[in-house]
């Protein structure tokens, strides 16, 4: 046998990359701690954001983003547009907040639920979508039978008999070439759920980074620009369905903005939040509204940061921030693991190998390991250095690997 | 020379080989049928729209079948090689060791590789009549990972197998379950795509451990 040394190498690499995912994976299963934000939301009462947090043993505390503590009875009170069902039980439900009459259909119809989170748009998708009719005659969607694929153009395909319906395709690529949609589409998103009140189809960004609304009306293909700002280059675009039929969905575009999409009288009218930076790779997205108010938090690595917003310009009228509470597992990884390999990654669905590098001061771990290789028995002097230069570069992982892996006839 | 070492290992493996194929079309049959049931009872369109919208697998029992096939490949091939020494005759043939090993692991891993491909094959095939060929892609890219466990389970277990000192065995099966397991990460169809190629690299590395338990086999570690 040959290249003796070349094998060894080969496999006491291989032992090391497996012990710097395989190592510090335990641990970090073990070490993890629950990341526990208040929950903020505001008062259209107090006109401030109200927080209500938990402790590590699930003692719960109410206080306004001045730091003013409320009791639960208070809390509940200043917050009537979140807690109404429970008020209006009570018979202490206001007749009106600031002017506006309070009638359950208005708070029911323009109740804003949102959730983004990146791994939205970082997942691999079947690239199919389904059609629903969105002036259904029936109360609720149907399912249209066929898929249909937008990429390099669209088709029609039959669930039935697994091919093309060329005259539907033909009669929605005639309506998206005559909207002027240039294919290939960069991407298309839309809500596929049949559980939804109606369906506002999809929106598409066409090659040349326009966007379009395709949606299917009364059997027939709808497609329009949105004509948006040339300034607004949108990376991805969240549909929502409200039931006030305000809005078609959230727009992120590259430079950190979000928009929510308005229908203006058949037009689109972009509205900005007024949110600061946003990086749809990176950072999640709450909005929690009512008529009168938006509450919005945007959390990522450095904290959360919670806005609330006029809910007619969604321009901003208060904010506040909690920066992110510290994590067992950094301070672990920190002081054991300089550097350790992950495969996941929260802000992503897809697999990858993903190198992390703690703090320089870890480094202590592998120079302390490194030491101790100079010491380990019946080894040359030159395997002994080269065991400890290895330990010092790859630390407990490359350590642990010498110790496993053969070393001559051992 | 060569065509006596590959009918050596054909006597060695038939069995199990056979007992591969036999595994590989009865889950194919068993997956057909599934399917064909599901289309039955609940139409094509739904089941169309749930597996756009749910991503579930299409072939669940291929998962694991491809490196259950790769150590079962590995235990045929060496474990009769083991008994009695008999690796120290077949290291004897007038041929270079590396060539005979090569040889033998070329064998093992040609019969994993042609049943998983020949089966992941007649699996998209039959996939591609009944759904649109992103449905039969995205399972295609679900059953990617599981497919390449196949070969690299032979590898790992080729690799734990021929290594002589059975204390070593035990330090090579953890850092092997490890590696293995990667291949089984729960995950949506097309997210392992990033990770293939690292997954390439870590099978054309696995190849050659086996070379490794051999040379200590031949340096002669009890």
């Amino acid at each position: 046998m040959k290249n003796k040394k070349t094998l060894y190498l080969l496999v006491l690499l291989f032992v090391t990359l497996v012990a710097l995912w395989g190592l510090p994976e335990p641990a970090r299963m073990l070490s993890t701690s629950r990341t526990r934000y208040p929950f903020v939301y505001f008062s259209s009462v107090e006109k401030k954001l109200m927080f209500r947090s938990a402790d590590e043993r699930d003692n719960v505390s109410f206080r306004d983003d001045e730091g003013r503590a409320f009791s639960k009875r208070e809390y509940d009170l200043s917050l009537p547009l979140l807690n109404y069902r429970q008020l209006t039980v009570n018979g202490e439900m206001p007749d009106s907040i600031d002017g506006v009459a309070i009638d359950p259909r208005l708070l029911r119809t323009k109740q804003v639920n949102f959730r983004y989170s990146p791994s939205e748009k970082n997942a691999p998708r079947t690239e199919l979508y389904i059609m629903y009719e969105s002036q259904p005659k029936d109360a609720k969607l149907e399912s249209p039978g066929d898929v249909f694929r937008m990429k390099d153009g669209i088709e029609f395909i039959d669930a039935r008999t697994n091919t093309v319906n060329a005259e539907k395709s033909e009669r929605f690529a005639a309506s998206l070439a005559k909207a002027g949609f240039a294919f290939p589409s960069q991407w298309t998103y839309g809500n596929l759920n049949i559980r939804k009140p109606y369906d506002e189809g999809y929106f598409s960004l066409d090659a040349h980074g326009a966007l379009f609304h395709v949606k299917m009306v009364n059997g027939r293909p709808f497609a329009r620009n949105t004509n948006l700002d040339a300034s607004i280059e949108p990376v991805h675009f969240s549909p929502v369905e409200p039931a006030d039929k305000r809005f078609y969905g959230f727009l992120f575009d590259r430079s950190g903005k979000v928009y929510i999409v308005e229908e203006n009288g058949g037009k689109y009218k972009p509205l900005r939040l007024d949110i600061g930076n946003f990086d749809p790779d990176t950072d999640e997205l709450t909005v929690l509204g009512n008529f009168l108010y938006w509450t919005v938090a945007v959390q990522n690595a450095a904290g959360k940061r919670f806005y609330a917003l006029n809910a007619e310009s969604l321009s901003r009228v208060r904010e506040a921030s909690v920066p992110a509470p510290a994590n067992r597992w950094d301070a672990t990884a920190a002081r054991l693991f300089p550097v350790y390999l992950s495969f996941r990654d929260k802000h992503s669905e897809y697999l990858a190998p993903r190198l992390h590098f703690t703090r320089a001061s870890a480094l202590m771990a592998n120079l302390a390991a490194a030491l101790l290789m100079l010491f380990v028995p019946r080894r040359t002097r030159r395997k002994r250095i080269f065991d400890s230069l290895y330990t010092l570069l790859f630390g407990i992982a490359g350590a642990i690997a010498l110790l496993v892996v053969p070393y001559k006839k051992r | 020379m060569y065509r006596s070492i590959i009918y050596k290992e054909w006597i060695k493996t038939r069995t199990a080989t056979g007992f591969i194929v036999l595994a590989f079309a009865a889950a194919a049959i068993h997956s057909f049928m599934k399917i064909a049931e599901d289309l039955r009872l609940s139409g094509a369109a739904a089941c169309w729209e749930l597996v756009i919208q749910k991503d579930p697998a299409m072939f669940p029992l291929f998962e694991y079948l491809p490196a259950i096939a790769g150590v079962l490949a590995a235990l045929a091939q060496y474990v009769p090689e083991l008994q009695s020494k008999r690796l120290k005759l077949t290291l004897h043939l007038p041929l270079k060791e590396d060539a005979i090993l090569l040889a033998m692991s070329a064998y093992g891993t040609a019969v994993v590789t042609l049943v998983t491909a020949f089966f992941g094959a007649v699996l998209l095939w039959g996939l591609s009549a009944n759904f649109p060929a992103e449905i039969a892609g995205a399972s295609f890219r679900r059953l990617l990972p599981g497919f390449m466990a196949g070969p690299s389970a032979y590898f790992l277990a080729s690799w734990i197998c021929l290594e002589p000192r059975w204390s070593r065995r035990v330090l090579n099966f953890i850092p092997g379950a490890l590696a293995l397991s990667l291949f089984f990460m729960r995950a949506k169809s097309g997210a392992f795509c990033p990770l293939v190629p690292w997954l390439g690299g870590f099978m054309a590395a696995a190849f050659f451990f086996v070379f490794q338990s051999t040379a200590r086999f031949k340096d002669g570690v009890q």
